[in-house]
């Protein structure tokens, strides 16, 4: 039913591709310069793969499903044998969604030439979420789950924790709704000197999608994660922040570039959304207001030493990802029959609502998951909140007795969402770059081949404890990529194929900011860690056709513990005003080699999907 | 009052022309172009009547204002670039004619010409094959072989000064058509030039620390949306045996980012038939091609006047021919005394769609007349012709510091295998506030510098 109203949708837009092209609206009023252009896109993203997204709460893996539980508490330290036993089956709704995405998007900008020097620009871009999944109704389960996200989705908005709301000044949104401007900034251009002020997004470095010098903003995950067309990189993602950055460029072809800005944080996908890489039993109390006046900036010098293009960059920034650890629930609900639990429980990161974990194995399947380590997060929710143990919680030494605490623990209380915040740090960022353009024989793979590498180094730099304890694992962290890029004519009849080639290393965290260290958990065990560091591969081709109106790309990562993604695509552009865009988006987490839990595609592998946008330009 | 000199016969020219077979010593027929040009100011003295008068060449069939079209084009045949003559012939194109121009002075910028006269004599190539003045600097401005004899000489003026000012920012539509002659893709852009040596207008011949560049060159778009924003800028070296630099700022991602530049036979947009190796007829650095050789000389309509259209504010052209009756532009030629067709082959590119091209120079300013590629089969590929002039009209001007601009106003470029036909414009401003501007520092600042890329994207 719902593939049928997106198709007829789909239809009739492609049923006005006949239309003529026309030129956008532009002249002069007033002595000023304009033009307004834009376009409304319908994008939808089927999916096609059976697994539904496991982060939410329709689609864990435990509904429906009967597990047993072995309650006990160590006593001296020492195991005891199971004082009860059960099965319990969790009792969510699994979905069947046919879509992932089902949104509508425009997008208008303006742009104003004052004189010479002063222009203006400004985007607005709306989407409207038609929502067209199996969503999450809190009155199946019968949860009352605190906190303004944690009911019936919402794909937005995501600010303060009971009213919902925007954290971005120029934003406004609502369940299923978005407006904001991407960009909104005056430009002062005087000979080589452009001061640039207003809403903007800054983006530096030569690696594409392997962020090393691109740290200025932080990326909005909210509506395709990171799986829409593969060669806009972040286009849709970079966070736009108030700032001002002033560019100079010298005589001699070298360039500095500076900026300061409203420090605002990464987005992620809200629970209960297609796209959520968070477990929905977790409440997420995100503190940004109390860093909402923090200023990020940054200083960057770019030019040529003999053939060598050099770059060096200077930030110093929040880093926007975030951290998390355990946080006071302030949710007093207590445990029949044990008078008082309620504000105890308050006192700690717990919160009975059937949209909790209801077992030891889905405890520490889903730590796994999320990368971080159940056994010592089991203790700290422990020690570092006392209360818990009023309830005769104690701290284990081992997975087994973790295994038997907690299962009593929701033998006793029943199913518990655990309260995490997030919290932002500052930190250095020094990085460097080269690039050199080799010049081999005409038509050989060396002719006009650009190798770029860049690498950045971050002391101190703050990483979510895998047991979201209080204490941050602080650490050096050095990124590196390599990236080569070049055209290479296969052939007399075919336009040149565009081929990039980047590698990325990390020495403490993978490619989506988590610590090395939480990688590896299962259900049957803590987190091994990873040793050597995270290594990602990417490789990407596009291959235009004659005249340009059809071009294939494919676009691979490939995380070397065994996770891969892949995008083939295909643009088609009938006629000026419109373009249409197939892609398919094929990620394994589990390669053969791979441990479980090693590799950034695992988190995202229920995410197999044919993509379709048809965009209208006028 | 015309010169003429009636004892050469409509034979005269053609024998003349036929001793090219025992190699080309310049051009000019009763005597030295250039010679002539700089004694008179007029190339009268060079050619017999009826290679100044189209009425002469045709015996009275055709006169000035008349239109060539599929009813008289076998009149002027061997006037026409082939392809011209097949457009005409098969698809609906017509030219209207013009008086030729006489005064050379009208043929190009007036600076231009006149370093030419200035510094004619005083160019030669390295052992590089770059174009060096007697004390080894890179040249000081004008035609370097005003007297060319070689065609790789014909191609170094043509490549080192592409729109014969020192700085260029060409506002310009482009309209993409398809075989049924109907516009299926338009775009807005800027295209600026600016030249760091040999420059005849601006203060001082080299630009200080930039002696080893021959030109900056950037385009941007500033419609459709799918492409607003985007922008390339060409960094390129006075070594002509080297790429350029390529610079571009692609919106999506939100910085400029450098590209690999020997890929010069793709459009840069889709629909479009334009590549960065048309530009000019000599798009690429002078010795990526090689195998220069003059084939044929003799007279060529062009249009190398009259081709700005005041009649519209914002000097918008007339189309006519093919299906929808918009395949070309509305195009004034005139007929040129001599022209000179030199063929060269892409070395530098060994997978190009190109196997070679041949460009018509006109001999009095070795101005680009037209061009065609063909391709590695040696069947007829792509042309490329466009229109140039004065652009005044009447009482209307457009002034470039002391005298009238002179540019480009239209051209071209058509695919002949597939049909599909690419026409651009140069306006007086588009979307965004972009005016024509040439000479002007300012285009340095505002169009060719990773700063200004930025600025013009989004």
């Amino acid at each position: 039913m719902k593939i049928k109203a997106l198709t007829k949708t789909g239809l009739c837009a492609g049923a006005l591709i006949a239309g003529a092209p026309a030129w956008s609206a532009s002249g002069e009023v007033l002595g000023v310069d304009y033009t307004f252009s834009g376009m409304i896109r319908l994008e939808a993203a089927v999916k096609t793969a059976e697994d539904e997204n496991p982060f939410n709460q329709r689609g864990n893996l435990f509904n429906g499903k009967e597990v047993e539980r072995s309650g006990g508490l160590p006593l001296l330290g020492l195991p005891l044998p199971s004082l009860t036993a059960d099965t319990v089956t969790r009792n969510g709704d699994p979905a069947d969604n046919d879509f992932n995405l089902t949104q509508l998007r425009l997008e208008n900008t303006l742009q104003l030439r004052f004189s010479d020097s002063w222009s203006a620009t400004a985007k607005l871009r709306g989407i409207f979420d038609m929502a067209q999944y199996d969503e999450f109704d809190p009155g199946f389960t019968g949860s009352e789950a605190d906190g303004y996200l944690y009911g019936e989705p919402n794909y937005f908005e995501y600010d303060e924790f009971y009213k919902g709301g925007a954290q971005n000044p120029l934003e406004v949104s609502g369940d299923n709704y978005m407006v904001d401007f991407p960009s909104l900034y005056v430009d002062y251009q005087n000979g080589p000197l452009l001061v640039r002020m207003g809403n903007q997004q800054v983006a530096w470095g030569q690696a594409l999608f392997f962020r090393v010098m691109d740290v200025a903003n932080g990326l909005d995950l909210r509506r395709h994660l990171i799986l829409d067309f593969a060669s806009e990189e972040y286009a849709d993602e970079r966070i736009s922040s108030p700032g001002i950055r002033v560019s100079y460029q010298f005589g001699s072809g070298w360039e500095m570039d500076t900026f300061v800005q409203a420090f605002q944080p990464s987005i992620y996908a809200n629970p209960n959304t297609p796209y959520n890489v968070i477990p929905a039993q977790f409440t997420v109390h995100d503190r940004y207001s109390n860093y909402d006046e923090e200023l990020n900036s940054g200083i960057r010098i770019k030019g040529f030493v003999g053939d060598f293009g050099v770059q060096f960059m200077y930030t110093n920034r929040y880093n926007p990802d975030g951290t998390f650890r355990w946080t006071k629930s302030n949710v007093n609900r207590g445990i029949p029959l044990i008078p008082g639990s309620g504000a105890i429980l308050a006192e700690t990161p717990l919160e009975r609502d059937p949209t909790g974990v209801w077992s030891s194995e889905e405890w520490f399947t889903y730590a796994g998951m999320a990368r971080l380590d159940g056994v010592e997060g089991l203790n700290k929710l422990i020690t570092d909140f006392p209360s818990a143990q009023l309830l005769g919680a104690t701290p284990v030494q081992n997975f087994q007795q973790a295994n038997q605490e907690l299962d009593f623990f929701f033998q006793v209380a029943g199913p518990l969402r655990g309260h995490i915040e997030r919290t932002y740090h500052r930190e250095d960022i020094f990085a460097t770059g080269f690039s050199y353009v080799f010049s081999g024989e005409p038509g050989s793979w060396t002719d006009q081949l650009i190798m770029n590498f860049e690498v950045s180094y971050t002391p101190d730099k703050t990483f979510t404890p895998i047991d979201l304890g209080q204490e941050y694992i602080v650490e050096d962290e050095v990124v590196s990529a390599l990236v080569l890029e070049k055209y290479q004519r296969f052939s007399a009849n075919f336009p040149a194929t565009y081929l990039v080639f980047q590698w990325m290393h990390r020495t403490e965290s993978d490619l989506f900011g988590r610590h090395l260290s939480g990688m590896r958990g299962t259900v049957n065990n803590a987190p091994k860690g990873i040793d050597g560091g995270w290594d990602g591969l990417v490789l990407a081709a596009q291959q235009p056709f004659p005249g340009l109106v059809w071009r294939a790309d494919l676009s691979l990562l490939y995380d070397t513990r065994g996770g891969l993604f892949v995008q083939p695509a295909l643009k088609w552009k009938p006629s000026g005003d419109w373009n249409i865009e197939f892609y398919y988006n094929y990620l394994e987490g589990e390669l053969a080699g791979g441990d479980k839990n090693s590799n950034v595609i695992e988190s995202i592998d229920f995410a197999d999907e044919f993509g379709l946008r048809v965009a209208f330009q006028y | 009052m015309v010169f003429s000199i009636r004892k050469f016969d409509n034979g005269y020219s053609r024998r003349e022309f036929l001793k090219l077979g025992a190699g080309f010593a310049g051009a000019g027929v009763l005597m030295p172009t250039w010679a002539a040009m700089e004694k008179h100011g007029e190339v009268t003295a060079a050619y017999p009547e009826e290679l100044l008068s189209i009425e002469t060449y045709t015996k009275g069939k055709l006169k000035p204002g008349d239109y060539i079209d599929v009813n008289n084009v076998e009149w002027v045949k061997d006037l026409l670039e082939p392809v011209k003559y097949h457009q005409i012939k098969t698809m609906g194109r017509r030219l209207r004619l013009r008086e030729s121009t006489r005064d050379v002075m009208k043929l190009s910028p007036w600076e231009y010409l006149e370093a030419s006269f200035r510094n004619r004599g005083k160019a030669s190539f390295d052992d590089k094959g770059n174009v060096v003045t007697p004390e080894g600097k890179p040249w000081i401005g004008g035609l370097p072989f005003p007297n060319a004899t070689k065609g790789v000489e014909f191609f170094a003026g043509l490549t080192m000064s592409w729109g014969r000012h020192d700085a260029s920012f060409y506002p310009i539509r482009e309209y993409d058509l398809n075989l049924e002659g109907k516009v299926t893709y338009s775009y807005e852009l800027g295209w600026a030039e600016y030249a760091p040596v040999g420059r005849v207008v601006m203060p001082d011949v080299y630009w200080q620390g930039h002696e080893d560049k021959l030109r900056y060159q950037s385009v941007f778009f500033t419609q459709p949306n799918s492409v607003r924003g985007t922008s390339f800028l060409n960094t390129w070296y006075y070594d002509q045996n080297k790429f350029p630099d390529l610079y571009g700022y692609i919106p999506d991602f939100k910085r400029i980012r450098r590209y690999p530049t020997d890929q010069r036979f793709e459009p840069l947009v889709p629909g479009s038939s334009l590549y960065l190796s048309d530009a000019w007829g000599a798009g690429d650095p002078l010795h990526t091609w090689g195998n220069y050789k003059i084939i044929w000389r003799g007279p060529l309509l062009g249009g190398v006047s009259g081709a700005w259209e005041n009649t519209d504010a914002n000097w918008q052209h007339g189309s006519h021919g093919g299906g929808e009756n918009q395949t070309f532009w509305d195009t004034d030629v005139e007929l040129v005394p001599e022209a000179i067709a030199v063929e060269a082959e892409p070395l530098g590119f060994p997978r190009a769609p190109v196997g070679k091209k041949r460009v018509w120079f006109d001999a009095r300013t070795q101005l680009p007349l037209g061009m065609v590629t063909y391709d590695r089969r040696g069947d007829l590929f792509r042309s490329f012709d466009g229109a140039y002039g004065l652009y005044e009209k009447g009482d209307e001007k457009i002034m470039d510091g002391k005298h009238t601009y002179w540019s480009w106003s239209h051209a071209q470029a058509f695919d002949v295998q597939t049909g599909k036909m690419t026409r651009i414009e140069q306006l007086a401003s588009i979307g965004g506030g972009h005016k024509m501007l040439v000479n002007d520092q300012a285009i340095y600042d505002r169009y060719l510098t990773n700063t200004a890329l930025r600025r013009l994207g989004n």
